[in-house]
Formats: C-alpha cells, sequence, structure tokens
C-alpha cells in the first residue's frame, strides 16, 4: 500500500517552509516535509526528537499511511530511524535549531534527508571541506553555501547509512546544487539564511 | 605534543558547546550541551590539528563523542600513540 501510494501521488506542493514537497525528480517519488517544531519544544535534544517522531506520524497520518504508526518506527546501531518491517518504506529524519524535516520513501529507496541553520564556521572547516570558498570565509553569502554543501553530504551519509565514515568529513563537500556523491544521487531544496535542506537517495 | 591535558581539551571543546551551562566534566553529555553533526566535524578538525592527531575511522563514531570523558579518552590515546 505504502508503494503503491507514493508511486500514485503526483501532486507537486511547493517547497515553501511548512508545505509537503513531493519530488519526483529523476524518477524518485517522495515525499518531504520541512517545518517549524511545535510551539513550546524545549531545546533539549531528546525532546526535539521527539517532536520530530511527532512530525513523522502527522505525516504518515496525512498521507493515509496512518495505520503504520510511530511504533513501527525502530533504529538502526547507528541511530538512524527505520520502519519495522523495511518493506513498508524508508524515512529520515533531521532537526535543527526550530527546525525539523521528515522524508518518506517508497520501499526500495535509501533516503537522507538533512536540514542545517546557516552558521559561522571555522576556517580550519572550509579548508577542508570547501576549500573553494576560503576567499569568502566570514562573509555570510559563504556560510550560507557551506550549510547547503553541508546538507547535501549528511543527507548522502544518511542514506548510504554509513554514519560518520572517515571520507565523509575528509572530502570537500558537494559544490553543486544537486548531482551524484559517494554514488549517492542528491539535491539541495532549499538553501537560504534561514535553514538549508537536501535530500539524497539510492536506489 | 604527547600529552592532552583536561584544561586544555576543554578550552579547546567549550566554545562548541552552545548549551553548555557549567564548566566541561567528564560525564558531560555532548549531545545535551550542543553537539550536532557539523559541531563534531568541527571537533574533529580543531582537535587534528591542535594536537597532530588523526581520528581513524573507527573513533569516527557516535559513541566516542557521547561524553566529554569519551572524547577526552579517545583523544589523549591518539595523542600518547605518536609518541
Amino acid at each position: 500500500m505504502l508503494q503503491a501510494k507514493f508511486a500514485t501521488q503526483s501532486t507537486h506542493f511547493c517547497a515553501a517552509y511548512g508545505h509537503p514537497l513531493i519530488d519526483e525528480t529523476d524518477g524518485l517519488a517522495c515525499h518531504v516535509v520541512l517545518d517549524r517544531l511545535p510551539f513550546g519544544t524545549g531545546d533539549n535534544r531528546s525532546e526535539q526528537r521527539r517532536a520530530c517522531v511527532g512530525m513523522l506520524e502527522t505525516a504518515l497520518q496525512c498521507h493515509g499511511l496512518g495505520h503504520i504508526g510511530i511504533s513501527s518506527v525502530e533504529h538502526t546501531p547507528d541511530g538512524a530511524p527505520m520502519l519495522t518491517p523495511p518493506t513498508l518504506g524508508s524515512i529520515s529524519l533531521a532537526h535543527d535549531g526550530p527546525w525539523c524535516a521528515v522524508a518518506l520513501a517508497r520501499v526500495g529507496t535509501s533516503i537522507g534527508v538533512d536540514i542545517q541553520t546557516p552558521r559561522a564556521v571555522s576556517m580550519t572547516i572550509f579548508q577542508r571541506l570547501a576549500p573553494d570558498l576560503v576567499p569568502l570565509h566570514g562573509q555570510r553569502d559563504a556560510f550560507v553555501e557551506f550549510a547547503g554543501r553541508w546538507t547535501s553530504r549528511e543527507a548522502v551519509s544518511k542514506a548510504l547509512g554509513t554514519g560518520l565514515r572517515s571520507e565523509l568529513i575528509r572530502k570537500p563537500l558537494p559544490t553543486r546544487q544537486e548531482g551524484t556523491d559517494f554514488g549517492v544521487r542528491y539535491k539541495r531544496l532549499a538553501t537560504g539564511f534561514e535553514t538549508a535542506l537536501s535530500l539524497a537517495w539510492k536506489e | 605534543m604527547s600529552e592532552v591535558s583536561w584544561r586544555s581539551f576543554a578550552a579547546l571543546v567549550e566554545p562548541f558547546l552552545v548549551r553548555l551551562t557549567s564548566p566541561l566534566e567528564q560525564g558531560t553529555e555532548l549531545e545535551d550541551a550542543g553537539l550536532e553533526s557539523l559541531t563534531l566535524v568541527e571537533l574533529v578538525a580543531e582537535s587534528e590539528d591542535t594536537w597532530g592527531i588523526e581520528f581513524p575511522p573507527e573513533a569516527l563514531h557516535w559513541d566516542t563523542f557521547a561524553t566529554a570523558g569519551s572524547l577526552y579518552k579517545t583523544v589523549s590515546d591518539l595523542a600518547r600513540a605518536r609518541i
């Protein structure tokens, strides 16, 4: 049922914050929600995680998948969320500050989503991960661009399921808006001063 | 540099922990104190540059970054191994 739901979902919503996006790029049918965490959510990471799972539950219900329930969400040894049984599909969650992103994909697709609020990062990080941006270090636009690239790499890492694999944090980040990184397709869905959002998938 | 003092370790780590409300202790849970994936990479890079170490792939696991104590042990072990 999940697979049919995603295969037939064709409405293309805008990627504006708070609205669902059905991304069908290159044949991928994936549901992505980016929204603010509910008002009153505390600064504690575990509380934010719970709020994120609540958003996942809402997303499942909105798309007729409420019968799955968040009780079907378990975690891999690396802490990544997964639906059980995995034949229900693939999910990915991300949260940063007041933002939370949820991605759902059909069976057979490994998916990763990431968000990052732009902020200043050290010159050391620029030198390692974004050497072409070094001359621009300190400028707000450079930090915004870096955040976008970072979400692409993180989304790829999640889709790969490799956690903190060494190469992922030592090789320069992908510079393009969409492409392939470590054999995984990625696409930046939003880049801006508030937050950056990327999606990655592997079929 | 073969030894990493707790004082120098704390001085390097504390600025990255935006939710740290008291001085860093061995039992401080880094994620609760503000550690997230980008901060983690910043910490790895700064540690490597400061102490001339390199985190091996097996150390790049969330367990290493669970508490200040677990990260300090890893950094100290890597620094000693350079002798």
